[in-house]
């Protein structure tokens, strides 16, 4: 069987949305047919089983199965609706010491066996935790919110990244959480600015929801849910990773005064 | 005693290696810990290495392994490697006059395989002038006794601290410093200036301001480019 491919999902700064972005990116794999795993690597801090709505089946976690406790597929959660998406949880009682790179490598080599695709949701900063994710990991997708701040630590990340060329062959970007109207109105970073700073090749846009907020507290990924924005995007850049070439979603300002301005520009 | 010794001997930086026992599994690792520990001092020079005294001629192929690991791990952190010695002839050469090239160095010198540092001219020790083919990121600093030129962008908050001048091909929007040595006739140039902090000899210029004083420059060979020099202790922008 062919390995799969390890893709880590990183930011830097904290609260952007790496792991909403993992539980999406993951879910929308999974529909398209793929075999997916999805790894929450911010231990101490267990996140992704909530967004996914699995915190109640977690019995095992990454830990455990790094320190021998319990067979990797024992760890292994099944998604509700998608049989073909598993989580594997992190250690909520534990820290991010408890595990070194050369352990990850190991687990994450097994997983490219048994999956297509292994998302490992990194946690924020650039310390252990970070260094711990990237190791085994093939490529990398770097997210980014339009604000300076979130800017200049992708940037940072971005530079980290390039230092292992030889491990990991490419690096994406995601702008999350763009507004429209507020782009059209010169309040906001656009697309253009952050490309023009990170110089990175853009994986995909993802317009700022209220719909993620209410997904992520139900436990259901957006993505799969049709007819929401931000869902879409999600489904695009899963068919983007998959190597399918879809446009960028237009995310032009809507409303009357979004119109006009558009009628003079 | 597993230390790195730093020595700095007519402008040549030395890592002294000696203390460390190279036939240990732990070496390269060791080292790699104590270089990632001083980094940031030697970012963006060249340095060389003594390694430690070895008693039979069998191990070279092992040392050289030695070299390339300690290399990598060097360049990972913005040094180049110049050259390396055996501590023996270390002491020799410390007590030459010439002191440039001995001729029993290991594996002569390391060919440079960074883009970061070109070719080491014999005559000088520090090349004057660091020719970096990258744009700098967050949280790159360079430091470097000499001009320094970028191919690329400078990003917010990376730095470049120079004791000559600055030239960027790219957009500038960190921190440069240029005549940090107190140079008042050093200059910064990059292609576009863009919300970054310019620092010249002691003077420091916060372009994200308003009130910038820029003069047109009058120079057809500058033409399109920005230019930041001193006058009466003061940066001023030039621009065609």
């Amino acid at each position: 069987m062919a390995e799969g491919r390890v893709i880590v999902i990183t930011s830097g700064k904290g609260g952007v949305g790496k792991t909403t972005t993992t539980a999406n990116i993951g879910a929308a794999l999974a529909n398209l047919g793929k075999n997916v795993c999805v790894v929450d690597m911010d231990i101490g801090l267990r996140n992704l089983d909530i967004l996914m709505g699995l915190e109640n089946r977690v019995v095992y976690n990454l830990v455990d199965v790094i320190e021998g406790t319990c067979k990797i597929k024992q760890a292994l959660v099944k998604d509700k609706k998608l049989p073909n998406l598993s989580l594997l949880p992190s250690a909520q009682t534990r820290d991010k010491n408890s595990v070194n790179e050369e352990q990850i490598k190991a687990l994450v080599a097994e997983l490219k066996l048994m999956f297509d695709i292994v998302l490992v949701d990194c946690p924020a900063g650039i310390e252990s935790g970070f260094q711990n994710s990237i190791a085994g990991a093939d490529e990398a997708i770097v997210v980014v919110t339009p604000e300076m701040s979130s800017v200049r630590d992708a940037d940072r990340i971005i530079g980290l990244l390039e230092a292992r060329r030889n491990e990991l062959h490419s690096y994406k970007l995601i702008v999350n959480r763009i507004k429209p109207d507020l782009v059209s109105a010169n309040q906001m970073m656009s697309i253009g600015d952050i490309c023009e700073i990170l110089s990175v090749d853009l994986l995909g846009i993802v317009p700022d929801d209220e719909d993620i907020v209410i997904s992520t507290n139900k436990g259901e990924p957006l993505s799969l849910t049709p007819n929401k924005s931000a869902g879409q995007a999600y489904r695009n850049i899963a068919m983007r990773i998959l190597g399918t070439d879809v446009p960028f979603m237009d995310l032009k300002a809507k409303g009357l005064f979004g119109k006009i301005k558009a009628i003079f520009r | 005693m597993q230390e790195l010794k730093i020595k700095r001997v007519k402008k040549e930086i030395f890592l002294d290696l000696s203390g460390f026992d190279i036939k240990d599994k732990g070496f390269t690792q060791k080292v790699e810990e104590e270089l990632n520990r001083s980094a940031s001092f030697f970012s963006g020079n060249a340095v060389s290495i003594i390694l430690p005294e070895l008693n039979n001629a069998e191990a070279d192929s092992e040392i050289s392994e030695q070299i390339k690991a300690i290399q990598s791990s060097l360049n990972k952190n913005n040094v180049s490697l110049k050259a390396s010695y055996l501590a023996g002839d270390m002491e020799n050469m410390l007590h030459s006059s010439s002191g440039a090239e001995s001729s029993s160095t290991v594996n002569q010198k390391i060919e440079n395989t960074t883009d970061d540092e070109p070719n080491n001219d014999q005559e000088y020790n520090i090349p004057e002038t660091l020719y970096v083919k990258s744009g700098l990121r967050a949280g790159h600093l360079i430091r470097y006794p000499g001009n320094v030129i970028i191919y690329g962008d400078v990003n917010p908050s990376a730095e470049i601290i120079a004791e000559g001048d600055v030239i960027i091909w790219g957009t500038c929007r960190g921190i440069v410093h240029a005549g940090s040595n107190r140079d008042k006739n050093a200059s910064i140039s990059a292609l576009k200036f863009n919300n970054c902090q310019l620092r010249i000899s002691e003077s420091t210029l916060d372009l994200s301001r308003n009130n910038i004083k820029t003069k047109s420059y009058k120079n057809n060979f500058f033409h399109g480019a920005e230019l930041a020099k001193l006058e009466n202790d003061e940066i001023i922008i030039y621009i065609s």
